[in-house]
């Protein structure tokens, strides 16, 4: 099967541009050519030697222009224009053998015959009924005979049907040279923190979040598991102290005369109040009214704060500080910039911490609970290096977080190790940092799930009444008010010995298992050292109005059915006494 | 009171840069961990005055646009609008120095230790480099001083050009976030390794 010469024409189509017919050389030559391309010779119908040469210096000559070049005239080599002439016969309709027309898909003149029949006359119902030029060569040895023969069938010129488009690649491509060096461990990059080297050397098993590789936890030699290894860690926490690399965290710089405005606005509650030198836990709420994300802001002068947010929330709410600066108050005098990776960061929690800072930073920083009470922050040189200390408390406990810049972040958390030796210190992971902030009802991902209001999340008192803010007015549409939205609660399986997941959802006691039935769901669980059995956070209709009382927590998919008593979510030290020693 | 170790610095490609390939290399790498590094943000309506604490303390006249002027030590690479990549050889120490002079006028974050800094060239550094990078690299899209804020390999990375040998054999310097520094790396030297790969 002969099509003539028909020109490379797919390249100038992937684009969506469409060849034109030439009615001379019986094919399609280049239609509307994408910007920046020049076609010359054979492929776009200059089909003799020497028109073909005289295309491409010519093609040479505007392409130099056009790249801002000067070439001059080129110089045209000398060449015959050899007769090119086509008569095109496109199928022996009278043949009765059967006649391929595209040896990819096996589609014959038949076929073709058979959608037009069938009613599939255009060009692009022809390529779908029939499959013709979807294979790899896209239509090369195929398109024009079975345009043709269509052509022929329904007694229209080939010009009135129209092409198809080429899909590229041009040529087939190995998926592996798309890949590159994406396969494996590098298909997506993985972001470490600078503790991250002694943490593998202690042996830490790490986990994703997001893109970053965090440790879950760091076993010691002999414990059955990792529920062992993280119930280890919490009560050597709560009992001595330990560490924990916080810098994945986000951190964003706010300066300006009008951060504080700025601030004030994007958070629920109010932060241009905070003296320099204290920090505050802040709710942001999304434009429909349901909350963000959560995080403390740090006041370091007049014009300064260091806004924190979640590890998963970092780039969204850097996204959403700069819409709100440039898109909705672009008057105000405020800038923002991200400075996550500029300062490693650790938590250094327990009842034995306060003794550890004071060891390690000795007279660089004066750590009495005077100086330095619960939210206070500081900034100052220790060992010629500028730190910066946060009295904060993810934990419950005790607490504290040293941010040091982050080249000193190996060196920060070997030398809080050595220091903390003679006061039993524990290196800790993500793991235990979630169940100690279960034990104290701390909300987090968990709860922050997009779909809970700062109300759900027993937050609503957080809710400035003296200021605007995001969220401020979707907030108060009665759907998210509405008082049997279900709501945070701690839950305790009234048989102690048993274990509780999340995702389990409420029911009443001898209620079908339903939607219509449904009170909420389990938010989080966990193993509580400190209370000795598992415990958890939910969400449940009426639920603060339920302390005392007993549902079911519904889990299928684990086989379990629990009877759990509802009660306040603070389950350990719910006065607060540890944090503010 | 224990002995306390010193506390080390480690930069953000500590021990990664290795030779790799064919000899002579056709990119030769090294990092850049002294720099003093800032993003320099303007505030609103200062843009005059800006440049003229600028011109006055460094002799630098601010790029408007994706450029780098330098003099002295001292260079200012244009990221967006109003703002700016500084980058200072005497290092991090003078930054202190730059949000004092710009006080008022600009705000100043220390970006000393969230971004490292790679100085790359060779006669094959442009194949190197267009294998993930989106840009035209060409000298003549892309010459001494252009700067660009662009990716590689899902890496987020600024690129300046600054003094090669000749057209021919560019120099370049790429800033990533410390925390990516290990995959930007692993990405360079997958793609550089058929031309040889050497620590400058």
């Amino acid at each position: 099967m002969s099509g003539g010469w028909n020109p490379c024409v797919a390249l100038t189509t992937h684009l969506g541009a469409r060849p034109h017919w030439s009615e001379e050389l019986s094919t399609f030559v280049p239609g509307g050519l994408p910007s920046g391309m020049l076609v010359a010779g054979a492929a776009r119908g200059s089909l003799s030697l020497g028109a073909a040469l005289r295309d491409g210096a010519l093609a040479g000559r505007d392409a130099a222009g056009a790249a801002g070049f000067d070439g001059g005239e080129p110089a045209i080599p000398l060449a015959d224009d050899e007769p090119v002439a086509v008569t095109p016969l496109w199928h022996v309709a009278e043949s009765r053998g059967k006649a391929f027309v595209d040896f990819q898909n096996d589609v014959t003149a038949d076929d073709t015959a058979l959608a037009a029949r069938e009613g599939f006359r255009s060009v692009e119902h022809l390529k779908r009924y029939t499959t013709l030029g979807m294979a790899t060569d896209q239509g090369k040895t195929s398109n024009i005979n079975g345009q043709a023969i269509m052509a022929a069938l329904t007694g229209r010129a080939i010009p009135a049907m129209g092409t198809t488009v080429a899909r590229p690649p041009y040529t087939p491509v190995a998926i592996g040279a798309l890949a590159g060096p994406h396969r494996g461990r590098s298909f997506r990059p993985v972001r470490l923190t600078s503790g991250h080297a002694w943490a593998a050397e202690r042996g830490a098993v790490f986990g994703e979040a997001g893109q970053w590789l965090r440790a879950r936890w760091f076993a010691e030699e002999g414990e059955a598991d990792w529920l062992a290894t993280v119930t280890r860690e919490v009560r050597s926490v709560r009992s001595r102290v330990g560490i924990c690399d916080v810098s994945t965290l986000g951190k964003i710089d706010v300066q300006g005369p009008e951060a504080g405005v700025f601030l004030d606005r994007v958070y629920a509650n109010t932060m241009s109040t905070l003296p320099p030198g204290k920090a505050r836990y802040g709710l942001m709420l999304r434009e429909d009214g349901f909350a963000m994300d959560d995080g403390t802001v740090a006041r370091l002068g007049q014009d300064r704060f260091i806004v924190s947010t979640t590890t998963a929330n970092a780039a969204k709410v850097m996204q959403h500080l700069e819409f709100c600066r440039q898109v909705l108050w672009p008057g105000l005098d405020v800038r923002m910039a991200s400075v996550t990776e500029q300062w490693a960061q650790y938590s250094v929690a327990g009842p034995r911490s306060r003794e550890l800072l004071r060891r390690l930073f000795a007279d660089a920083v004066d750590v009495s609970n005077d100086t330095l009470p619960f939210l206070a922050c500081r900034e100052f040189v220790w060992r010629a290096i500028a730190t910066r200390l946060f009295r904060i408390s993810f934990s419950g406990e005790l607490a504290y977080e040293i941010a040091v810049p982050a080249r000193y972040g190996d060196a920060v958390v070997r030398v809080l190790m050595a220091a903390g030796a003679e006061l039993g210190i524990v290196p800790y992971g993500t793991e235990a940092l979630g169940v100690m902030r279960i034990e104290k009802g701390h909300v987090a991902g968990n709860e922050l799930n997009g779909q809970t209001t700062a109300g759900d999340l027993g937050l609503g008192a957080m809710m400035s009444k003296k200021k605007d803010f995001i969220g401020r007015v979707l907030a108060g549409r009665p759907g998210l008010t509405a008082p049997d939205r279900p709501r945070l609660v701690g839950i305790k399986p009234v048989d102690r010995s048993l274990r509780i997941g999340s995702g389990a959802h409420f029911l009443e006691a001898g209620a079908a298992a339903t939607l219509e039935s449904d009170l909420g769901y389990i938010t989080s669980t966990a193993f509580s050292p400190m209370l000795g059995q598992w415990i958890g956070l939910g969400l449940l209709a009426h639920g603060p109005e339920r302390h005392g009382e007993r549902v079911r927590a519904y889990d299928p998919i684990r086989g379990r059915d629990t009877e759990v008593e509802i009660c306040a979510p603070a389950f350990f030290d719910p006065e607060g006494a540890r944090l503010h020693a | 009171m224990p002995d306390l170790p010193n506390l080390a610095e480690r930069s953000a490609f500590a021990g990664r840069i290795r030779r790799v390939g064919p000899d002579p290399a056709g990119i030769r790498v090294a990092e850049r961990p002294e720099l003093g590094l800032a993003t320099l943000l303007a505030r609103r309506e200062t843009g005059p005055e800006l440049g003229e604490l600028v011109l006055a303390r460094y002799g630098i006249a601010l790029p408007q646009g994706p450029f780098r002027v330098r003099a002295q030590g001292t260079a200012f690479m244009g990221i967006g609008p109003g703002a700016w990549l500084v980058a200072m050889d005497g290092g991090s120490a003078l930054i202190a120095d730059l949000a004092a002079t710009l006080v008022g006028c600009a705000c100043v974050s220390d970006q000393s230790d969230g971004l490292g800094v790679l100085r790359v060239e060779g006669p094959r550094i442009r194949e190197t480099l267009a294998k993930g990078l989106p840009i035209d690299l060409h000298s003549v899209s892309f010459g001494r001083d252009s700067v660009a804020v662009t990716i590689a390999a899902h890496i987020g990375l600024t690129i300046w050009s600054v003094d090669g040998r000749s057209d021919a054999e560019p120099a370049y310097e790429i800033a990533v976030s410390r925390s990516l520094a290990g995959a930007f790396y692993r990405w360079l030297e997958d793609s550089g390794a058929e031309y040889g790969l050497s620590h400058d």
